[in-house]
């Protein structure tokens, strides 16, 4: 496993990803978020049943684990990020940027079929 | 082993509500994985072709042979490379599969919206959509004043029977009669 990077480090990275899709006209981005627990080990899960219960209500927030890999075969990167939970909200603002910006090979609008029908409706600003 | 793919969710709202359920019951083993696939042109080309030769399967004889001419055509074409990104919220737990696919630009934004609101119960931390409502329940009320009356009046205009609706305004004569 590769240390967890800064947020900085983790988007300017992730934005390297998006552009090589870009650029090389095919590939993958896997993103996946996931709650960062310590304490549970791959053998504490088939723990008896009123342990299961106690992750709903934790003593304090727990951090966020978030992974980026690609599926190109040449290249293959693996890069993850911890989200402290204070930082969400922050994170998600920069995180929202960086895909939108990654994610240009997304259609814009669909113009053809519905040109008459829709002309205004931009909502981002 | 049969693995059969679960269907998409028709609406990423429904996504969002699905997986917000989710994560609330299993917070710790749910994970949500963002999928951003651009398809090169050789590999749409590869589909194009497979979904034809299924199709042809499909039609018989005799529209096969017209149908020919119309699949030579259409290679001519340009390609596009073709983008889609898919969201899935997956409990290895519970075998929950939630997936919701678009093609939309616009959806990026809306759906890592849903990411940011999702990772609230995925920390442990409150609801904001739970926090929303009680924050809309402070303004509510007004409104609430307002529509509650008429909601009153309607079962002691029905227990009154027709002496005591004969009061009322005209607007509650009128419900009665629809």
């Amino acid at each position: 496993m590769t240390e967890p990077k800064s947020h900085d480090e983790f988007f300017s990275t992730l934005s390297t990803l998006f552009d090589k899709t870009r650029t090389h006209g095919s590939g993958t981005v896997y993103l996946v978020q996931k709650r960062l627990s310590y304490s549970n080990s791959p053998s504490s899960s088939s723990t008896s049943s009123p342990d299961t219960l106690a992750d709903l209500t934790p003593a304090q927030p727990l951090p966020l684990l978030i992974r980026a890999s690609t599926s190109q075969s040449k290249t293959k990167t693996k890069l993850s990020t911890i989200v402290q939970p204070e930082d969400i909200e922050d994170f998600f603002v920069k995180y929202a940027e960086v895909c939108r910006g990654g994610m240009s090979g997304l259609k814009k609008r669909e113009r053809r079929k519905k040109k008459g029908k829709k002309a205004g409706g931009e909502k981002k600003g | 082993m049969p693995s059969v793919n679960p269907p998409y969710l028709a609406t990423s709202q429904e996504w969002l509500q699905q997986s917000s359920l989710l994560l609330k019951a299993r917070p710790t083993t749910a994970r949500i994985t963002t999928k951003y696939s651009v398809l090169s042109p050789k590999a749409i080309d590869a589909k194009i072709q497979k979904s034809r030769a299924i199709s042809k399967k499909r039609k018989p004889k005799s529209e096969g042979k017209e149908a020919e001419p119309e699949a030579s055509d259409a290679p001519t074409k340009e390609i596009v490379p073709e983008a889609s990104l898919i969201v899935k919220t997956y409990c290895p737990e519970s075998g929950v599969c939630l997936k919701y696919k678009t093609a939309n630009e616009r959806e990026v934004g809306r759906l890592v919206a849903a990411l940011a609101t999702l990772g609230r119960p995925m920390a442990g931390l409150e609801d904001m959509a739970e926090d929303a409502t009680k924050a809309m329940d402070i303004d509510v009320p007004e409104a609430k004043a307002a529509a509650e009356p008429t909601k009153t009046t309607k079962p002691a205009q029905s227990g009154g029977g027709g002496g005591g609706g004969g009061g009322g305004g005209g607007k509650k004569k009128k419900k009665g009669k629809k």
